[in-house]
């Protein structure tokens, strides 16, 4: 009887255990919303993706995902549109007559989500915060290094003064590089601006409402916002709902029972399992990536202009668009897609300019022939890609066989990411350059490809006056004007061979019948209240 | 008494030790990683070397490994883990959140996996060489040899999309861990089921069981008598199967995106947020320590005799000097 009584407290004891747990994990989250019934509620926007964000400050960590979620939550002095044009954002007019004076005049209309009003010292306070590299290592890049004061000129004016004339400044103060500005008073008394705790402060059109980091990020529409009256006309959309789903096969699940709605950068190979649901659609867009190799000219033999021109003849590019890609790509005659020149020109008008610049076709006779006339004898080489790009692995095999064609005996490895983040300009040879644009700056993807003063300025460490005093025109001019120098400095680096471009990519997105989408583009989720292209069915 | 006091003690001892070491190999092995947190941070974009640097010294990237090794040990002791690189934060408040789901997860696939590893090791070693054993048998072979991934994706295929029963992917209620649960215990649950049979019926076939019986004796007070004799085995194999049990929950965190140590672990890796890897290392080594020295423990406190036996065969192959009687 004893012993029965025991073994009895001894179940009693696991199953209130067990009891305890259950509970604890259901009351650790009880303010959270029940994630089984999303598409219950009727203004809710649910967004699966497959990255994750580990902070909601774009300062700290300034991945493409914090970017979307800023532009709704946060504002710069400038945003801009669904074209990649620079549009108000807290700053209503802005004017500068040389490009070293620039004076912004604020609305006093503008709100923080939590009714406090936009102050120009929250503003100056918050550019300062973004151009100290300590404080903001993901944006400070974007602030010139001459900015010589920073003016409260009135309650709704400031004034930034540099050193140079430097059209492109405006760039800095958008929402979309390096300014989310924030209030002062809260930030002061934040531990961790942008974690759980101390959820962004912001005076866009929505508030951030819940960040479970590695799970989930749930937007509200703010009351307080400037424009709230225009809301009914633009949609009914009150709530977004981003979820990390980072198994493809969950999300692709999740879509098709209609958990989520609108799925961003679906993989490509899988885009037709996506399209066979029921009521989808998907639509491929140019993203504005680069995906090209970069050969570094004091890596010998690469410092020869003719094995770079054996190694440029060998690359396969529509080959590889066409078998790797499965055409889901555009084979890449410069750097900088057509797309990133949307702010400044018409993009047919940029596709043809870049279909002009200097580039190497496939043809492995002239391959050999550059070769033999290096005077260079057979080598070794190894391509390393990072391994979060599987096509990029693929496409290096195509190109290693053509190269080995011509007696350039080629390896191909799989390094991580960070590695191959870390090694970028170090001396390799052949490497991988894999870029995407978060600004609409025209030159925004060659900044650093084409800062051609000599070895440590640039990824392929070489020295060209002539692209460097053309680069300087582009930016202290206006950026039309700047067009032109642009398109000469890609062509004089790609004659040499520096630079051999690949292809420009494409993402797709895939949504469901609950929703509408207008004029999707690569700058849709980075423009102003870039809701309003989303309509709930 | 003093003699279990000094083995507590002794067992605690060794578990410190242990922490020490696997502490100073992971620094190690995160320190000889290539990859740059600073460029990680700046991506593909123009940095100057400057800005690398400043990053860096923030981090105290820039300082010799065994000053870094000291400052984060110094740290440690004061229960200050540093910043997250990647997020910015006090590490042990961002890890906080991750370290409960999978707390929660691990220790609910433990329960499933006890009980039901338990009940049916108990039901095949009673019915050894019927039916019932074989089924039980089959059932722990496919257990075992299952992937992870491909139980998972059955499960949610048929248990979350097709019937609707349990949420598809997130967190935050006691139904998004039920599923990754049940994928965790699948495998490690066969491992138990093996384990007891195989220990109850070694019992199964002694003496004392035997006079028990003819001593008519009940049943289930002879399964007790058997369970307490096997138990320093079935402790011991559930003690090593919780330090699998972390190392799994990568994967199948990932299946069910639930936000938990293994999917931070991962992207800190990639990442190279070196004081974050540090921590969760940290965290997972001092559960496993204290659970192997727990069980330890506990199979000594169950069963004495068994530990002064090794002892003494220790002794007598001349292996643990200056403790002769």
């Amino acid at each position: 009887m004893k012993k029965s009584n025991k073994f009895r407290h001894i179940i009693m004891v696991v199953l209130t255990l067990f009891l305890v747990m259950s509970m604890t994990a259901c009351g650790n989250n009880h303010n959270q919303e029940n994630d089984t019934n999303h598409t219950n509620n009727t203004d809710t926007l649910n967004i699966g993706v497959s990255g994750s964000i580990s902070t909601l400050d774009i300062n700290q960590e300034a991945g493409i995902l914090n970017y979307y979620i800023s532009a709704l939550v946060g504002e710069g002095l400038v945003g801009i549109n669904n074209n990649g044009q620079i549009t108000a954002g807290l700053a209503q007019r802005w004017y500068t007559d040389d490009y070293i004076t620039w004076s912004f005049i604020v609305g006093d209309n503008s709100m923080f989500s939590d009714g406090s009003p936009v102050t120009i010292d929250d503003i100056i306070w918050s550019i300062e915060r973004a151009m100290d590299p300590l404080q903001s290592p993901g944006v400070a890049l974007h602030f010139p290094a001459d900015i010589q004061a920073i003016t409260k000129v009135s309650d709704t004016q400031l004034d930034i003064v540099l050193s140079e004339p430097t059209p492109g400044f405006i760039w800095a103060v958008s929402n979309v590089a390096g300014l989310s500005v924030t209030s002062k008073a809260w930030a002061e008394h934040a531990d961790s601006i942008g974690s759980p705790q101390d959820l962004l402060l912001g005076s866009g059109p929505f508030q951030v409402i819940e960040f479970s980091p590695g799970s989930h990020v749930i937007l509200e529409a703010q009351d307080y916002w400037r424009e709230s009256d225009s809301r009914s006309e633009q949609g009914n959309i009150r709530r977004i709902r981003f979820d990390f789903i980072t198994d493809d096969a969950t999300r692709l699940l999740a879509f098709t029972q209609g958990s989520i709605d609108f799925a961003l950068n679906i993989p490509i190979e899988q885009s037709e399992q996506w399209e066979a649901v029921d009521g989808a659609q998907v639509d491929f867009y140019a993203d504005r990536s680069y995906y090209g190799l970069t050969l570094d000219v004091t890596h010998p033999p690469f410092d020869n202009e003719y094995v770079r021109q054996a190694v440029a003849y060998s690359v396969n590019a529509a080959g590889i668009v066409n078998s790797v890609l499965r055409g889901n790509a555009t084979v890449a005659t410069a750097i900088t897609p057509p797309e990133q020149f949307a702010s400044a020109i018409d993009i047919e008008e940029a596709r043809t300019l870049l279909a002009d610049v200097t580039h190497f076709t496939y043809n492995l006779e002239r391959a050999q022939k550059a070769f033999d006339q290096s005077g260079v004898a057979t080598f070794e080489t190894t391509i390393y890609y990072p391994d979060s790009f599987p096509s990029v692995g693929q496409a290096s095999l195509v190109i290693a066989d053509s190269l080995t064609q011509i007696g350039i005996i080629t390896n191909v490895v799989e390094i991580p990411i960070d590695q191959w983040l870390a090694e970028i300009g170090s001396n390799q040879g052949i490497a991988w350059m894999i870029l995407f644009a978060t600004t609409a700056q025209p030159q925004d993807m060659v900044t650093w490809l084409l800062s051609a003063a000599g070895p440590g300025s640039n990824p392929a460490n070489f020295a060209d006056e002539e692209i460097a005093r053309l680069m300087a025109n582009v930016v202290t001019e206006p950026a039309e004007a700047g067009i032109d120098d642009l398109i000469k400095a890609h062509d004089l680096a790609q004659a040499q061979a520096i630079y051999v471009p690949v292809w420009w990519g494409q993402a797709a997105s895939a949504w469901n019948r609950n929703i509408a989408v207008s004029d999707f583009n690569s700058y849709t989720l980075l423009s102003q209240n870039w809701v309003q292209h989303f309509t709930l069915q | 008494m003093k003699d279990k006091l000094f083995f507590i003690l002794k067992r605690l001892g060794n578990s410190i030790i242990t922490l020490f070491v696997l502490s100073f190999v992971i620094f190690s092995l995160l320190f000889l990683a290539p990859g740059d947190p600073a460029r990680n941070l700046v991506g593909t974009r123009q940095a100057t070397p400057e800005l690398l640097e400043s990053i860096r010294a923030q981090h105290y990237l820039d300082e010799p490994f065994l000053v870094q090794y000291a400052r984060w040990l110094n740290g440690a002791f004061r229960l200050d883990f540093g910043t997250s690189i990647r997020a910015g934060a006090d590490v042990a408040t961002h890890v906080a959140p991750f370290a409960a789901t999978t707390f929660q997860l691990v220790g609910m696939a433990l329960f499933f996996s006890v009980i039901f590893g338990l009940s049916c090791g108990i039901i095949a070693a009673k019915n050894q060489g019927t039916l019932r054993d074989s089924f039980i048998n089959v059932f722990a072979l496919i257990g075992t040899s299952a992937p992870g991934f491909a139980v998972g994706l059955l499960l949610l295929y048929l248990l979350a999309f097709q019937l609707q029963l349990f949420p598809m992917f997130g967190s935050g209620t006691f139904m998004h861990l039920v599923l990754p649960a049940i994928t965790l215990a699948f495998a490690i649950s066969a491992m138990i089921i093996k384990i007891t049979r195989q220990a109850l019926l070694h019992e199964i076939n002694t003496d004392y069981t035997t006079f028990m019986k003819a001593r008519a004796i009940s049943p289930i007070r002879i399964t007790l008598a058997q369970l307490k004799n096997a138990s320093p085995t079935i402790l011991t194999s559930t003690g090593l199967v919780l330090a699998a049990l972390f190392g799994s929950t990568v994967l199948v965190e990932t299946i069910f995106s639930l936000p938990g140590l293994g999917n931070l672990l991962a992207s800190s890796v990639t990442f190279r947020d070196v004081p974050v890897v540090q921590f969760i290392a940290l965290i997972m080594a001092v559960i496993i320590c204290l659970t192997s020295a727990l069980v330890d423990i506990l199979v000594y406190l169950l069963n004495p005799q068994a530990v002064r036996v090794s002892t003494s065969n220790l002794e007598h192959a001349g292996l643990l000097k200056g403790r002769k009687k």
